[in-house]
């Protein structure tokens, strides 16, 4: 193995200890093997470092860094120091274990320079994934895995038949930028769609995140996606096509997180807004847009892991994340809801978080691109949607109403593990919304777009308070919010849990029914019947009629032939 | 205070959008939609108004009613 793949190496190795070693050693491992990882990419890698490694009749290019990719690596290490920190006071060797095997396989993934060993790196995505929920060991996460497992195996094969149609038809395994009209391109592109949560594909995001175990929650929602969003901008960047698609992937889940009652599913929700965004970013596919996408990967894994840590910390504490149920939790919990108010703002792109930087870049990369203004508008006003989804149903439910009658008396903030992981970062966003320049190595083209100037600032500071301004209104009209209750929403997993199985169902019966008809019929024709000479197939044909019979094939066959040709 | 600010949260929110839609007219872009006076100010209003109605109107067709099955 290449020098080159030490980062990679050393999170599996730590996998691997923390997979044998008593509990509580495991976690330390957890702890550590990040920080000796990023202490080896930082020696190792920079951008342009590539490494060959041959097996069998292959030469594999596992490493073949670039800006991009190092960015990825970088916020992937962030990821599992913070999750590692968060998960610090949790006995649980499979959590642990499975967190580095999910970080490693993120990291190998946005490193591979060949599609053989990207597919690799992209199975061990799905497999950490598939452990991250299964931990939790509950028999709905035991469902939930075995689903989102499903979805990963799905991508996988995709990937995988679309890597050897490329590979058959234009002899390059390397892993590069194509176009659509390249066979087995679609193929590709629908595997990382999948990896991406594209619409009627996303229903595995918010069914097995919040099912999974507390690490879990913590860090899915940093590699699985974003490595599908980064396939997508490495390989398709510029594909008018994606504009569409992320166009409908942001407004899609807006309604659900409006109405879900569990807000770790409105989170898991948000998340595939802001993921929308993103691929309608990279199918603009110029250096801003593409700037923005990179940092605003960052960014919303830094927000969302900080929300998601919270909702675990909620549901340790409480027993349940369910808005009908909560509220009032600032009294007890003040540190977490600090926490979820910056993470909040830096969802709706308040300035002065790096969330701010990172929206206005991608949307200003999108403006300047070949996009219908409604579109833009549409993109542009998700902010503004997002001092719902965030701010009234995660902070507002969760945090600042008046308490839920259920809660208990007496509860306690965050342990102090998990407030630090929460507090690093929330740290970050706000370095990187404050400090200027801070983000600048988060733009793997270099643009110089910045969006800290007077005129954009108040503009989108004029969007963010007349939408508060107008839910405001709207509730004391009567119009606001239905009430949270519980309730189950029908979405796109509609299609494969109701629609699919009817149509088998239906399909199943006709099929049935047509064969028990073919049986009737050949049983009265080969059967003697009662008073009859013969049955049909008994008799006697004469040649003439065989003939005919011969001949009117044989022009069928023409016909079929001459309209083929 | 959390209390004193809800209360006096409306009032508060629409003197401060009153300020911002003042201040916004002096930092217009030059030209596209971002230089009409009002466009974040009705994008944002919009932008709640809109996603509001349809859950009223969508929410009785899409839920299935029944416990929360995925909650927890």
């Amino acid at each position: 193995m290449p020098i080159e793949m030490a980062p990679v190496g050393i999170l599996l190795l730590g996998a691997l200890i923390a997979a044998v070693v008593p509990a509580r050693i495991a976690a330390l491992t957890t702890l550590i093997t990040p920080l000796a990882a990023a202490w080896a990419a930082l020696t190792l890698l920079k951008p342009g470092s590539t490494a060959t490694w041959s097996i069998m009749a292959y030469q594999l290019e596992p490493v073949r860094a670039d800006h991009f990719s190092l960015v990825m690596v970088g916020l992937f290490l962030f990821a599992a120091l913070a999750a590692a920190l968060y998960g610090l006071g949790i006995r649980d060797r499979l959590q642990h274990a499975s967190l580095l095997l999910y970080i490693a396989g993120g990291t190998g993934a946005v490193l591979a320079g060949d599609m053989i060993s990207f597919f690799v790196f992209f199975e061990l995505i799905g497999l950490g994934g598939t452990l991250l929920v299964l931990a939790a060991r509950t028999p709905e996460a035991s469902a939930a895995a075995v689903r989102y497992l499903v979805f990963q195996v799905t991508a996988g094969l995709t990937l995988l038949a679309g890597i050897l149609t490329v590979a058959s038809s234009s002899g390059d395994w390397s892993f590069r930028a194509m176009d659509l009209q390249e066979s087995g391109a679609w193929l590709m592109m629908l595997a990382f769609g999948i990896k991406a949560g594209i619409p009627l594909l996303h229903g595995w995001i918010v069914d097995a995140y919040p099912k999974a175990s507390l690490i879990g929650l913590a860090v899915l929602v940093a590699v699985t996606t974003k490595v599908g969003i980064y396939g997508l901008a490495h390989v398709f960047a510029g594909e008018g096509i994606l504009v569409g698609v992320g166009t409908v992937m942001a407004l899609w889940p807006l309604f659900y997180t409006l109405v879900e009652n569990d807000l770790k599913r409105v989170v898991a929700y948000a998340m595939l807004v802001q993921l929308g965004l993103m691929v309608a970013g990279v199918g603009v596919g110029s250096a801003i847009a593409l700037d923005g996408v990179a940092m605003h990967i960052v960014m919303d894994v830094l927000f969302k892991m900080t929300l998601f840590m919270a909702l675990g910390v909620v549901l340790l504490r409480v027993g349940t994340t369910r808005a009908d149920r909560l509220g009032g939790l600032w009294r007890h919990m003040p540190l977490t809801t600090t926490f979820v108010a910056v993470a909040v703002a830096a969802n709706v792109a308040l300035p002065l978080t790096g969330g701010f930087i990172s929206k206005k870049t991608l949307l200003a990369g999108i403006e300047y691109g070949e996009v219908p203004v409604v579109v833009w508008a549409v993109l542009v006003s998700l902010s503004a949607m997002g001092t719902l989804y965030a701010g009234v149903r995660v902070l507002w439910e969760g945090f600042l109403k008046p308490p839920g009658s259920r809660q208990p008396a007496s509860i306690d903030d965050a342990p102090a593990p998990m407030a630090a992981a929460m507090g690093l970062l929330v740290v970050a966003l706000l370095l990187t919304g404050t400090v200027p320049g801070l983000t600048d190595w988060l733009r793997p083209q270099a643009s110089d777009y910045t969006p800290l100037y007077a005129g954009k600032i108040i503009g989108h500071m004029q969007m963010l308070l007349f939408s508060l301004a107008a839910y405001v209104l709207l509730v004391r009209a009567g119009f606001g919010l239905p009430r949270s209750r519980p309730a189950t929403w029908l979405d796109a997993e509609w299609l494969y849990r109701r629609a699919l199985p009817t149509i088998a169902g239906v399909a199943r019966r006709a099929l049935i029914s047509l064969r028990n008809r073919a049986l009737q019929i050949i049983g009265r024709m080969s059967t003697p019947g009662h008073g009859r000479v013969s049955a049909t197939l008994e008799r006697s044909w004469p040649i003439g009629l065989m003939g005919l019979w011969a001949a009117a094939l044989l022009a069928a066959l023409l016909l079929f032939g001459i309209r083929s040709a | 205070m959390i209390e004193r600010l809800r209360k006096h949260a409306p009032w508060l929110l629409i003197g401060a959008c009153a300020v911002l839609a003042v201040v916004g007219l002096f930092f217009r872009a030059d030209s596209g939609p971002e230089s009409w006076p009002l466009f974040y100010p009705i994008l944002g209003s919009l932008a709640v108004i809109v996603p509001v109605a349809l859950v009223r109107l969508l929410a009785p067709v899409l839920r299935m009613g029944g416990e929360d099955k995925h909650a927890d």
